[in-house]
């Protein structure tokens, strides 16, 4: 998930604001207008987790091969890898999740 | 291809140029777009200082062609003057002879569009894309529909980017353009004011459309989606 800001207009109160836009992955899933609030939510789940399962079925055969290339780099970078993608990850379901849940 | 914004803007937030869309920046779709139309030489990104950073950025990582990074000024028209005189010693050797000015707010231009514009522009030393805007009807008096037939709806387009011209005759006009202090509403208008270039236009499309609204962001990516556009 990450989070963008950028002057847009508002489809709600017509103005130029900022806009407050959540991604979960490459899709945009949430905007919101800092002007008057209003929030446009999206389920982006049908298009957004075939990439996202894609990139985690490849993951483990990535690990794979770096390990088969370069075993003794790749046990000192394991642990943070491995702790911080899945944590990223599940910060995107949740993303998708709450989209589909609210919408 | 321009990447001005709109007016003065505050907050801490991000020209929407340079907002992911599916996977790359806005203004990254449409370079790539117009660097892979045969008869495109050189790409002139015009930025505002501030946005420099995220320009180098596209330039590195997300276009195959490298960019002509150059500050925009205050105004549209004068970011287009800067842009021509960028290029003036290639115009006025030849090197350049047509130059398409285009919205970085509309990513979805397409190869055919984009090629069409330059087709036509260098037949008849100006082109833009128009759509026949069948939905435009007159105002009349308290909120009536205007009925004296002023109006033919059949004759009006709107008009799209880029903006195809021939390059020689576009600077000159610019450079008569900020002599005079006129100040058009797109590079055509500063054409017709001051060249005798006959504008023409070409079917544009409606998936070129220039991201305004936030909600514009849902619609490109559906357009993304849909057509199954490619990040490279
Ligand atoms: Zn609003």
């Amino acid at each position: 998930m990450s989070v963008e800001e950028s002057y847009l207009r508002c489809t709600a109160c017509d103005q130029e604001a900022e806009h407050v836009v959540v991604y979960a992955g490459r899709f945009v899933s949430q905007i919101q207008c800092t002007g008057c609030g209003a929030v446009t939510r999206l389920d982006v789940s049908e298009d957004y987790l075939p990439d996202l399962r894609q990139r985690i079925s490849s993951k483990p055969r990535r690990l794979m091969r770096r390990l088969r290339r370069d075993p003794g780099q790749l046990a000192t970078s394991l642990p943070v890898r491995t702790l911080s993608k899945p944590g990223r990850m599940a910060q995107e379901f949740r993303t998708v999740w709450r989209s589909r849940r609210d919408s | 291809m321009l990447a001005g914004g709109s007016g003065t803007r505050v907050g801490a937030g991000i020209n929407k140029a340079f907002l992911p869309l599916a996977g790359r920046s806005i203004a990254a779709w449409g370079l790539n777009t117009l660097a892979s139309v045969e008869g495109v030489g050189n790409l002139v990104f015009v930025v505002r200082s501030e946005d420099l950073e995220h320009a180098r950025f596209v330039d590195a990582r997300e276009t195959d062609s490298p960019l002509e990074i150059i500050t925009g000024g205050e105004t549209r028209q004068e970011s287009e003057l800067l842009a021509l005189r960028h290029l003036a010693d290639r115009i006025d050797s030849g090197a350049v002879d047509t130059v398409l000015i285009h919205d970085a707010a509309r990513p979805l231009i397409s190869h055919g569009l984009a090629s069409a514009v330059l087709h036509a522009a260098r037949e008849t030393g100006g082109a833009v894309p128009g759509i026949p805007a069948s939905d435009i009807a007159a105002a009349g008096p308290e909120q009536t529909l205007a009925t004296d037939g002023e109006l033919r709806r059949d004759a009006l387009v709107r008009v799209q980017t880029p903006q195809g011209f021939h390059a020689a005759t576009i600077l000159d006009a610019y450079e008569a353009a900020a002599r005079d202090g006129f100040v058009g509403t797109d590079t055509a208008s500063c054409a017709e004011e001051y060249t005798d270039i006959p504008v023409s236009w070409v079917r544009g499309e409606e998936t070129n459309f220039k991201i305004t609204y936030a909600q514009d962001l849902l619609l490109a990516q559906d357009v993304v989606s849909a057509l199954g556009l490619r990040t490279r």
